[in-house]
This record gives structure tokens, C-alpha cells and sequence, in this order.
């Protein structure tokens, strides 16, 4: 059976972007760097890893006279998000069923 | 063969938990949102009571440009775009029982304002939608932020 980890996705503020991009239809850039705390070019480097992957799409819009960025997860993004947390839910579990008393 | 081991695992899923819980926490509309959303359906039912030619600005400004106005600005400002009225099961069932109430209104209003001849009926039926609007409006953000910050 295929493994659900996604090594583009696992490290933390991947993970993290599409988390909370999971639920929500896009986020601003503003957003997201202010959730995870790091830099615009931190940020810009993980979200082009992700785009690279096909997982998120950023879309730039005019509002007030400024630029914004939307970004947001594409259906492959979604959809390799959701197998990739089954696979952390799967793993994490084991854990119980190790420490079952054995007869 | 797992690539990860289970305290790794569930180091992520918590990590995933609190990024979660920041969209959920940023999710609440502002202040203004749920009032200018209300205040949009008010003008699109007085329009009635002031004449029949304001009735295509009512439907117009009212129905389409008030509420994708508002909706715009609030994602430009909560820096999060979602259908606050259908983003989350709760949010929905919320929604869909306050929807209810729109129909309703707009028959009532316009038997009484037409069949019965009571000016200013539209109106008042505008002003029952505000208030169901805010206060819907209210509960729909309380079921957004449960709701987006719960774990799958």
C-alpha cells in the first residue's frame, strides 16, 4: 500500500501553511508570515517549494492601492494534505498499539 | 517502513493543531460585516416601500453589490478568504435557519405592503432581517472559530 508522508509537505511551516490553508478558501501572505512568524523571504521560499509541487497557487491582487497575495492550496494540494495527515494520524496511533500489554 | 516515528508524528498533528487554531482565531468577521450585510438586505426591502423605481437599486445595491462589497473588504482585512456563510457545517446550519426567514419576510412584506396597503411594510420587514443578520451573523462567527480551529 502507498505511504500517505509527503516529504514536501512534512517539514514544520509547510506543514503548518497548508494546515491552515486547509479550511479556508485562500489566506493573504500577510497572514500566513504573521501566523508562522518569519520573514517575507522565508516565506516566499517555502511557498515556491510548494508551488514548484503544484500544492498552492498564489494569485496577486490590487486592494487600496497595494499589492496583495492570496495564496491557496490547490486540489492536488488538498488532496496530498489530507493523505499526508491520515499517514501522521496512522503513525502517531501506533505508538498505542505498541504499548498494548502483550500476552 | 514509517519515516517518522509516533513522537514526531504527533509533534506535526500538534503543529498542525496550532496553525489551525491561529486561521480559527482570525476567522471572526469584523464588526462592521454582519451590520453592513444587514444594512445591505434593509435597502434592498425599503426599496419597495419608497417607490417602484428604486426597487432594480434595491435588488441591485442590496442583494449583489452590498454583500460582495462587504465580503471583499472583510477577507482585505481579517487577511481570510472564506464563505462565512457556508465555510463550516455549523456556520451552514446557522445560515440556512436565518436564510429561512428571508422568503418569508419578502412574502410578508409585500402582502401587507401591496395586498394591504400598509406603506412602509417592506421596511419593517428589512429591519426583522438586520437584526436576524447581526444576531446570526454572531453565532456564525462563534461557529467559524470552533469549527476551523477543531482537529479533523
Amino acid at each position: 500500500m502507498r505511504s500517505g508522508f509527503d516529504e514536501v509537505i512534512h517539514p514544520l511551516n509547510r506543514l503548518q501553511i497548508c494546515a491552515m490553508l486547509s479550511r479556508v478558501e485562500s489566506l493573504s501572505f500577510a497572514t500566513i508570515r504573521d501566523a508562522l512568524a518569519v520573514s517575507d523571504s522565508v516565506l516566499s521560499k517555502q511557498l515556491k517549494v510548494l508551488q514548484e509541487a503544484g500544492y498552492v497557487t498564489l494569485r496577486k491582487e490590487s486592494f487600496n492601492s497595494r499589492i496583495h497575495a492570496w495564496v491557496a492550496l490547490t486540489p492536488l494540494g488538498r488532496t496530498v494534505f489530507t493523505a499526508h495527515m491520515a499517514e501522521l494520524r496512522r503513525v502517531a496511533d501506533s505508538v498505542v498499539t505498541d504499548d498494548r500489554p502483550r500476552p | 517502513m514509517n519515516r517518522i516515528g509516533p513522537q514526531e508524528a504527533r509533534q506535526a498533528l500538534a503543529q498542525v493543531a496550532g496553525g489551525r487554531e491561529i486561521v480559527a482565531g482570525r476567522a471572526v468577521a469584523p464588526w462592521w460585516y454582519h451590520l453592513g450585510i444587514g444594512l445591505s438586505l434593509l435597502w434592498a426591502f425599503a426599496a419597495v416601500s419608497i417607490g417602484w423605481a428604486w426597487i432594480p437599486y434595491g435588488v441591485i445595491i442590496g442583494l449583489l453589490v452590498g454583500p460582495l462589497l462587504f465580503n471583499l473588504a472583510a477577507n482585505h482585512v481579517t487577511g481570510i478568504s472564506l464563505d462565512r456563510y457556508h465555510a463550516t457545517p455549523g456556520a451552514r446550519r446557522i445560515s440556512v435557519r436565518a436564510g429561512a426567514a428571508l422568503p418569508v419576510l419578502i412574502v410578508l412584506g409585500l402582502a401587507l405592503e401591496w395586498g394591504a396597503d400598509l406603506r412602509g411594510s417592506m421596511a419593517v420587514c428589512g429591519v426583522v432581517m438586520l437584526v436576524i443578520t447581526i444576531v446570526a451573523g454572531r453565532r456564525i462567527d462563534a461557529a467559524l472559530v470552533r469549527d476551523l480551529g477543531r482537529r479533523a
